[in-house]
């Protein structure tokens, strides 16, 4: 204890001395100049209108942090909607404005970004994205991306177990459960052999189809609904763009409120149709959770060291929707809901 | 090239000094107070800042602590809600996913029963991503658990996520408080991230939290704790880890923060979990009251440090008013004013100094003055030194030098009396020659001179080559008397050197007492010394010049005596030059004669009608000049009364009133012909000098004498040779005549004849007739007659002049050669045919083959060449008869 005591008081005499030091130090030199501030430049790629709100919490989280709009820093919005030809030339659009730095979401649209900016300086920051999507190398790891990027993630595969138990505990009587999904989108595999386990475990029988548009979304359901039997008991939204449009999800509203087939595991709402619960980020805290990342970036700190961050799911329910169906939504997951639609 | 000049500052002033030392030691003085009273302040200000620190530490551990104590509350809450393990496992399943809806940091929450089997679970994951629990069930958590403690894992990283976690358990317990199972959940620590990250530490720090192991489990830059970053490196982290459960009860120190800035930190342990908030404020904020007090300190010290320095100044210029007074008398004493005073007064220290300044100036005033007198005296000395000196150096007669010198030395210095005395040629005595005044020049005139010995002044300094000075005054005054220098009080009697040599020795006299010292001794010894050189200078000059002109003479009398063609020659010319180089001499040589024993002796004269007396003859035996000429050597008798027994000749030449003489042998190589004998009716009156001046004469006299006794032989052999030469010649013609017939012919009006048997030419033995006729004129070859001329011309009256007839004889002497010149080519030609003859001969008989024919061809060609018959040839000398008087072919020519 003495040993400690004198310790800490060689340490405060010595601190004194320094302190006296400095002071006389910056009495001598002055405190230094001012930096004249940067005005940054960022470009941001809105892939996909469902995530929108992650601009908005990547200007507030920005604005907490100093950056002031038309001062400090200038967002180049570029807005499109699962549209690759349009995330290619946005994407080299911002390579040759040489921006500081390209904020994108969702994945496919972070992929394309990616890809344009080998060999640049430009840094990436995605938003919302997979990481766990083999077919699409976005990072090397979660704690060190590599290249010239990191992001906020969200991982599709556990999304769509987690939204296949969900609906299961919603909709005890489903055994014939309905998968649709965008054509040839790349995390679908993933996600499908994720809940194939799932589905198999509890007795439940997994379809899947692949529609390339809401056209062929309709004629699939149009055909199931001329057959008599339309083949399912529930309609699963995994994590992938087909669940999250509006024109798919008004063809599959339609049809389910229509055929009474509950539809959940999106937190979608088209019209009077809703899907009976969504388990999904919150895109504007996604975009703030962006916010710090894209600050450190902009000051310098290579993205590629930066950890990607793991955003959290929210768990709607739609009490309207389930009743709609003659659901009984169980306690536990009321409870355990972020948001409740009534 | 650049060139520095470094400037030499000058003593800076006592009120300057004072100013400043005044001004230094009150800066020195405020900057110790206000460095002490600032150290004292940080000091106090640590603690109260460490305080303050701990303060907000603790406050920031607060929610932290609260993070986690929320967690087992609820835990705690949902265990014991209704008897949780008396409830289905449906409804615990539901009860546990209530929880989730509440509390967003359980990620996984699972109810177990007291066989610690798991009776319930919710996840926020989907089955297959929540993992295993079992994992986390540990002995130690049960125990724990089951003794009604908490429990809480350590922290571990999500693999998908990299996000920190931990796992906490509490017991469920009935109404009566009974264990009936275990409650527990993982809780994601990011959700603290925002606790931590809205901690407020000060207007700009901030707080961060680690484990025991120094790992950063939450910070406002996620990324670092995603990064899994220790920072057991920072000063605070390190003294947590080291030591986790005490409380940190001091601020550390001034150090790097987790930013990398500099900033005071300190930390609050959570105690459970082991976890510290270590909180960070920048140094600048820390300690900006601190700053701002030394700010205040430093314009205070500079205000009053000004103030001080004025202060100083005035109270240093009053101090030093006094001694700024006393320096400015010094200084014009320094430039010459002598005869100041510095004021008295002031402080008592200051009136001291200045009444000894007054002593020590009116000493200085005394000495400077006695000074000044003695430097007077010197210089006139020096003065006069210099003008000996000067004088001494523009003489070069010695008798006028020294007369000048001591005539300028008893001038210029006032002496009584000066002299100067010379060491004489051998040494013992010093002869005066120089002195001033009535008494000197009597002395002059004696000659008056002094032993060199220690019973003179003169003689002392001569001995031991220094200064002698008597004194009349004190104990032990040396008295030199002398009546004619009465008044002499004081003598001084300095040596003349030159190097090792003593030449003399300077005397001066003075009717002072006391009147030399060594200061003046020593200007005077400078002064003796220069006369010393001077003298040196001058003698040697002189024996210069009369070595150079004595050398000319004996050049000169060397060319006259090569040229002389008899002994009187030589007589009319050496006794003059002798008489240059010597004064007034008695010449004479002696000459071997055929007698070894009888020498020739001649005098050499003034005399130029008969500059050599005749010849008188003197034994050789029992003479010096025979005893010379054996020995080969000079022989110099410098008092000829102590030969006059010994030798005959020496008697004879004393008789005549020579005192000393020199004896030269004449020597040629190693032939001795004579002697040279030079002498003088003075005794020792030959220096070493002059006698080989008198070698030189006498070596070039006896090349003359052989010269011209070789000249005396030669013309007696000229003579012989032309007797001879007149003898041939005349047998020579006379035989040609004969041989030619020409004895008997005459030629005549134009034509040869040849005269009677018997009769011979006509003698003529005057070479010129005078005016008769006919004229005959001899006809001469080499001097010798070999024939006449007899001119008759036709008129018997005509008379022959001087003019015709040295003509004539001219033109026969012209004869004469050309005559002599056809003999010898007629001689020469007969005795060409001749050769040629016997070369044609000899060819002939080398042609025959044998004997017989040989002997025919010889006698046949000798016989062709002599005009002879009867020639005969004897082979053999059997025979009785000499071959040479053996007759064979008479007069038939082939008989052979």
């Amino acid at each position: 204890m003495f040993g400690t005591h004198r310790s800490h008081n060689r340490i405060r005499t010595g601190g004194s001395l320094l302190l006296l030091l400095v002071v006389a130090a910056l009495l001598v030199s002055g405190c230094g100049g001012n930096q004249a501030p940067k005005n940054y430049r960022v470009g941001v790629l809105s892939g996909l209108d469902a995530f929108a709100p992650a601009l908005d919490g990547l200007k507030s989280k920005l604005t907490e942090l100093g950056y002031a709009e038309g001062k400090n820093i200038v967002y180049d919005v570029q807005k499109t909607n699962v549209d690759m030809d349009a995330y290619q030339k946005i994407s080299q659009k911002f390579v040759q404005d040489k921006v500081d730095l390209i904020f994108v979401f969702p994945t496919e649209a972070a992929a394309v970004a990616k890809a344009a900016t080998q060999g640049t300086d430009v840094p990436v920051v995605f938003d919302l994205s997979f990481t766990d999507v083999a077919e699409i190398d976005l990072i090397n790891s979660v704690r060190e991306p590599g290249g010239n990027i990191t992001g906020v993630r969200f991982p599709s595969v556990d999304i769509a177990s987690k939204r296949l138990e969900i609906l299961l505990e919603m909709v005890p009587t489903a055994k014939r459960i309905w998968v649709p999904y965008l054509k040839g989108y790349p995390n679908v595999p993933g996600q499908l052999a994720a809940i194939s386990p799932i589905a198999q475990k509890a007795g439940v029988m997994l379809t899947d189809f692949a529609a390339a548009s809401p056209q062929d979304l309709q004629a699939e359901l149009d055909k199931r609904a001329a057959s008599g039997d339309v083949g399912m008991d529930a309609i699963l939204l995994i994590a992938e763009p087909l669940s999250i449009t509006p024109d798919f999800f008004s063809v599959l509203g339609k049809f389910g409120a229509e055929h009474k087939i509950p539809i959940g595991g999106a937190p979608m709402q088209v019209g009077n149709y809703g899907s009976i619960f969504g388990l999904l980020p919150n895109a504007k805290r996604a975009g703030e959770q962006a916010g710090i990342l894209v600050d450190k970036v902009l000051k310098g700190t290579r993205a590629g060291t930066i950890p990607v961050v793991t955003t959290e799911n929210d768990l709607q329910v739609n009490m309207k929707a389930a009743q709609a169906m003659g659901l009984t939504v169980p306690e536990g997951l009321l409870k355990m809901a972020n948001d409740i639609v009534r | 090239m650049k060139t520095s000049t470094k400037i030499r500052r000058g003593p800076r002033s006592l009120t300057t000094t004072l100013a400043v030392a005044f001004l230094v030691l009150s800066v020195v003085v405020l900057l110790i107070s206000s460095v002490l009273q600032a150290f004292s302040s940080i000091t106090t200000q640590q603690q109260v800042i460490a305080g303050k620190l701990q303060l907000i530490a603790q406050a920031a551990s607060q929610p932290v602590s609260s993070f986690i104590r929320d967690k087992f509350r609820a835990l705690e809450i949902a265990a014991g809600r209704d008897s949780l393990p008396a409830k289905s496992p449906a409804e615990q399943k539901q009860i546990l996913e209530g929880l989730l809806g509440t509390e967003l940091a359980f990620r996984q929450l699972v109810a177990l029963n007291t066989e610690d089997q798991p009776t319930a679970q919710a996840s926020r994951l989907s089955q297959a991503m929540s993992g295993q629990f079992s994992d986390f069930f540990t002995d130690e958590l049960f125990t724990q658990v089951k003794q009604g403690k908490e429990y809480i894992s350590s922290v571990y990283i999500d693999p998908n996520t990299s996000e920190p976690l931990i796992f906490v358990a509490v017991p469920a317990k009935s109404a009566l408080g009974d264990y009936e199972g275990t409650l527990a959940a993982e809780v994601n620590l990011k959700f603290m991230w925002d606790v931590v990250d809205q901690l407020k530490v000060g207007e700009s720090g901030l707080a961060y939290v680690v484990d025991d192991q120094g790992n950063l489990l939450a910070f406002g830059d996620t990324a670092r704790v995603l990064k899994g970053e220790n920072v057991q490196n920072l000063q605070e982290v390190r003294q947590f880890v080291a030591d986790p459960i005490s409380a940190n009860n001091g601020v550390t120190g001034i150090a790097p923060g987790i930013l990398g800035t500099t900033v005071v930190g300190t930390y609050a342990p959570l105690g459970t979990p082991p976890w510290a908030v270590v909180t960070e404020l920048p140094w600048e904020e820390a300690y900006r009251d601190v700053i701002q007090q030394i700010l205040v300190s430093i314009v205070i010290t500079i205000v009053v440090a000004t103030l001080a320095g004025f202060a100083g100044a005035y109270l240093a210029r009053r101090l030093a008013r006094p001694l700024v007074s006393l320096t400015g008398t010094a200084t014009r004493i320094a430039d010459g004013e002598i005869e100041l005073q510095a004021a008295v007064a002031g402080t008592s220290e200051v009136t001291s100094l200045a009444t000894a300044f007054n002593s020590m100036t009116a000493q200085l005033r005394t000495f400077i003055g006695e000074l000044e007198q003695r430097v007077a005296a010197r210089t006139a000395q020096l003065r006069a030194s210099a003008e000996v000196g000067r004088a001494v150096t523009s003489i070069l007669e010695p008798d006028q030098l020294l007369k000048q010198v001591v005539d300028l030395i008893t001038e210029r210095f006032g002496f009584y009396y000066s002299a100067i005395f010379v060491l004489d040629r051998n040494g013992q005595q010093a002869v005066l020659r120089a002195a001033t005044g009535e008494a000197g020049q009597i002395l002059l005139d004696r000659s008056h001179r002094l032993s060199v010995d220690e019973q003179s002044m003169v003689g002392g300094a001569i001995v031991t080559r220094t200064a002698r000075i008597a004194l009349d005054v004190g104990q032990g005054a040396v008295r030199f008397a002398n009546p004619l220098l009465p008044d002499t009080r004081s003598e001084i009697a300095l040596p003349l050197r030159v190097g090792d040599r003593v030449l003399g020795a300077l005397d001066v006299q003075s009717k002072e007492a006391g009147a030399f010292d060594e200061a003046s001794a020593e200007v005077l010894q400078t002064m003796a010394d220069q006369i010393a050189i001077a003298l040196f200078n001058a003698e040697t000059f002189r024996r210069a010049e009369q070595h150079t002109t004595t050398m000319a003479q004996l050049n000169q009398l060397s060319r006259e005596l090569a040229t002389a063609t008899s002994l009187e020659h030589v007589a009319l010319v050496i006794v003059p030059a002798i008489t240059n180089l010597l004064g007034t001499q008695r010449l004479a040589i002696a000459q071997k004669t055929a007698n070894p024993q009888i020498l020739a002796f001649r005098e050499f004269r003034a005399n130029p009608d008969r500059p050599v007396s005749d010849a008188a003859l003197i034994q050789s035996e029992g003479s010096l000049i025979g005893e010379c000429i054996v020995r080969g050597e000079t022989v110099y008798n410098a008092d000829l009364s102590q030969s006059i027994d010994r030798y005959s000749d020496v008697a004879d030449v004393y008789r005549q009133g020579l005192r000393s003489g020199v004896t030269l042998p004449l020597r040629v190589g190693e032939r001795v012909l004579g002697t040279f004998n030079v002498g003088t009716d003075r005794t020792e009156a030959y220096s070493p000098e002059q006698i080989n001046q008198l070698e030189q004469v006498a070596s070039q006299l006896a090349i003359t004498i052989e010269n011209l006794n070789l000249a005396e032989q030669t013309q007696q052999t000229l003579a012989e040779l032309d007797a001879a030469n007149r003898q041939l010649i005349g047998q020579a013609w006379g035989t040609y005549t004969q041989t030619t017939k020409l004895e008997t012919a005459e030629w005549r009006n134009g034509i040869w004849s040849v005269l009677e048997s018997g009769t011979t030419p006509r003698e003529t033995s005057q070479a010129l007739v005078p005016a008769a006729l006919p004229l005959s004129l001899p006809i001469k070859v080499r001097g010798t007659t070999i024939g006449e001329f007899n001119i008759a011309g036709a008129d018997a009256q005509q008379i022959w002049d001087v003019e015709d007839m040295t003509f004539a004889q001219s033109l026969v002497d012209q004869v004469g050669q050309v005559l002599e010149t056809a003999r010898l080519l007629d001689e020469t030609q007969r005795t060409a045919q001749r050769e040629k003859a016997v070369a044609n001969a000899a060819d002939k008989i080398h042609r025959s083959t044998d004997i017989e024919s040989v002997l025919q061809s010889a006698v046949t060609e000798i016989q062709r060449i002599t005009g002879r018959r009867g020639i005969s040839v004897q082979l053999g000398f059997g025979r009785t008869t000499p071959p040479g008087n053996r007759a064979s072919g008479g007069d038939t020519g082939g008989d052979q």
